[in-house]
């Protein structure tokens, strides 16, 4: 086995590096746009929680209105989510990382956040709101 | 020249083992490091990624490589089948992106962009691991942030691989004593 | 050096392989979830328009809303079958079969009345409602609804001697069939029939039955308090029927309940009533006490397939209060209940839970279960 070894003085940074870096970071802003753009709201918008263990939806829960509230789900104790405001998130996961919990609230459609140890995810799914207005009155 | 060969896989191995405990040490070390509350989940400094990179450029692709598939193999044994498969995912697609980086550019790349592209797709890795394990809107939730931070942190380790770069050289120069 | 090149641009295809087939497989996920999203939100806008029709008959105001290309035949249809039974069962229309029998009351054996079958039939099913009642609801209550009059031009209080005195005319036992010919007598002189309490839901039952003859599978017809629904909308989703709000306007309403296929009565005193010396009469009658009943409920809905049982329960127990909503909550397969007091509780079937949704701001509450 014979050793590869760098033979020359590499450089740290070369000027094309700009070019690079700039095209990763307009990526990165065009996802961000795109995303934006997906998350919008029009007028009547209601959002729900899609909450999936191992990649299938568990429960969807109906944010817009919903009570504030702290649950766990029954086929999986070990996570906990909280409701406040129409908002979801995850609070004290019985992992190590606890990385869920600084995802912070979701509130807009497509926000997606993972408790990876559990694999429970949560992602906000936009509907139009349902008419107030019935179709027919009795009484 | 037989002899010289022999002597020269020993010498080779002491240094892979080195490699590893180091890579090993400093994703440990990283763990230590509280995430920072500001940023999302899964944004990491990618220390190991230093040890990596040298092993690229000093040892070559196929070392590198296996450094990093070992170093997962570690994350198995202590913190389980989804930090492997996460440490696994972003370590390959990491490696094998700078890889190529340095095959397209005829290993004229600088230390800044192997380092930004390694980072950033190491970030990557994980996050189609992560996406494909929970939700697939994951992938898309999370790109532009990981690609920034991959950016930011691939900058900081590839200086900090600049830095210690003559350390590191005395080490290898101490297993492979100057003939 | 060439092997060297080789293998490095195998290498770089091999990353871009892998890189593309994961993040196709993601992007292809993604776009399917966009997909099911699009086809949602398509659903709710590119809703299939009613054909609507006003009519009045059987003295309410009957709003027929029919999905499909039959719409306006079943319409036209339902108002002709409307009129020909208004033009049978009214009490208030001079040569109604019923103003017949009703004037042929008291009169002997041999001037009982032969009648039409639907006449005969809803009048053979009040008398079993009455007994079933043990007589709070009771079809001969005419005599009571004509002296108090509420719906007419003047109402005013009858005394107690008047009152007394048309207690004794009402009486269901005293209505006698003849199977052989279809005919009627009241055995009674200056007894009344009056169907005002389950015509309209026996119309329901009859409009439904005409519909599914004409194939109309998407449609609501209410009449006054009555409502029926058959099926669900042409996109897949409930009908939503409103469930009026007792203390609030004619549109307001206290909450919704999907309920296909189903026919729904509701009876609550802020319907008809007049006011007299700073008291309030309405006009759901108690034929055992002769004055409008007095109650701790605001309004009770009854949920059914038969729309003659739900009309008659929805004022059998607006009359009997809410304890017998309470004993009868959920014990039914028949019927389920939605009852409102005056505290503006709501007392559901359990049956019912799933499928209703309260209207928030109004000061409702749901009540538990059986008191």
């Amino acid at each position: 086995m014979s050793l590869k070894q760098d033979t020359f003085s590499r450089a740290f940074f070369k000027r094309g590096d700009l070019w690079a870096i700039l095209a990763l970071l307009l990526i990165a802003a065009a996802v961000y746009g795109f995303s934006l753009w997906r998350g919008r709201m029009p007028e009547g918008t209601e959002l729900s929680a899609e909450i999936t263990l191992d990649g299938q939806v568990a429960e969807t829960i109906l944010l817009t209105g919903h009570p504030d509230e702290i649950f766990t789900l029954d086929e999986e104790p070990n996570v906990t989510f909280e409701i406040n405001q129409g908002r979801i998130r995850f609070i004290n996961a019985v992992c190590p990382d606890k990385l869920c919990e600084q995802s912070g609230f979701l509130d807009a459609p497509n926000e997606t956040a993972a408790c990876l140890p559990y694999r429970v995810a949560v992602r906000i799914v936009a509907s139009q709101a349902a008419s107030d207005v019935p179709d027919v009155i009795t009484g | 020249m037989k002899q010289e060969t022999v002597s020269q896989k020993i010498r080779f191995l002491a240094f892979m083992g080195l490699m590893l405990a180091m890579a090993v040490a400093l994703s440990f070390l990283e763990g230590l490091i509280p995430a920072i509350p500001a940023l999302p989940p899964g944004v990491k400094l990618g220390l190991s990624n230093i040890v990596t990179m040298y092993a690229l450029f000093f040892l070559g692709p196929l070392p590198a490589a296996v450094i990093v598939v070992l170093k997962s193999g570690f994350v198995l044994l202590t913190r389980g089948v989804v930090a492997f498969l996460l440490s696994l995912s972003g370590g390959i697609l990491s490696v094998l992106v700078m890889i190529a980086v340095l095959a397209v550019t005829r290993r004229k790349a600088s230390y800044l962009l192997v380092s930004v592209f390694g980072a950033v797709f190491h970030n990557i890795g994980q996050l189609i691991t992560a996406s494909l394990l929970t939700q697939p809107s994951l992938f898309l939730a999370y790109l532009p942030v990981l690609l920034l931070s991959g950016v930011g942190m691939g900058i900081i380790t590839g200086a900090i691989l600049k830095i210690v770069l003559p350390a590191l050289g005395r080490l290898k120069n101490s297993i492979y004593r100057p003939q | 050096m060439k092997k060297n090149k080789i293998v490095r641009w195998v290498i770089t295809v091999l990353i871009i392989l892998i890189l593309a087939g994961a993040l196709g497989y993601l992007f292809l996920t993604l776009s399917q979830q966009r997909a099911e999203e699009e086809q949602r939100q398509q659903n709710l806008q590119q809703e299939e328009t009613p054909y609507t029709q006003q009519d009045f008959a059987m003295d309410t105001l009957i709003v027929q809303s029919i999905y499909g290309d039959l719409g306006e035949e079943a319409a036209a249809a339902n108002k002709t079958l409307l009129d020909d039974l208004e033009n049978k069962l009214s009490m208030y229309k001079q040569d109604s079969e019923i103003s017949q029998v009703n004037a042929k009351a008291g009169l002997t054996e041999v001037r009982r009345l032969e009648v039409s079958d639907d006449t005969y039939n809803l009048l053979v099913r009040g008398k079993e409602l009455g007994e079933q009642t043990q007589g709070l609801f009771d079809i001969t209550i005419g005599p009571l609804s004509r002296l108090w009059n509420i719906t007419g031009e003047n109402p005013q209080v009858p005394s107690e001697d008047e009152i007394t005195k048309t207690l004794s005319y009402v009486d269901y036992t005293q209505l006698s069939f003849d199977d052989s010919n279809h005919s009627v007598r009241l055995q009674k002189p200056f007894m009344q029939i009056d169907l005002g309490g389950i015509a309209k839901g026996y119309a329901c039952d009859k409009i439904k039955a005409s519909m599914a003859e004409q194939g109309v599978t998407s449609a609501t017809v209410s009449l006054g308090g009555n409502v029926l629904v058959i099926g669900k909308k042409p996109n897949g989703e409930d009908f939503s029927v409103g469930i009026r709000d007792p203390f609030g306007g004619d549109n307001d309403i206290m909450g919704t309940l999907a309920a296909p296929d189903k026919i729904l009565a509701t009876t609550g005193a802020y319907e008809r009533y007049f006011e007299q010396d700073g008291k309030v009469y309405h006009h759901v009658l108690n034929p055992r006490t002769g004055y409008p009943c007095e109650t701790e409920l605001a309004s009770v809905t009854v949920i059914s397939e038969d729309g003659t049982l739900a009309d008659c329960l929805s004022t059998t127990f607006y009359i009997a209060g809410k304890q017998a909503v309470l004993d009868n909550l959920n014990n039914h397969e028949e019927f389920a209940l939605i009852a409102i007091d005056q505290d503006k509780n709501v007392y559901i079937s359990d049956s019912l839970k799933d499928s209703f949704t309260l209207s928030e701001g109004k000061g409702y509450t749901l009540a538990e279960g059986n008191a």
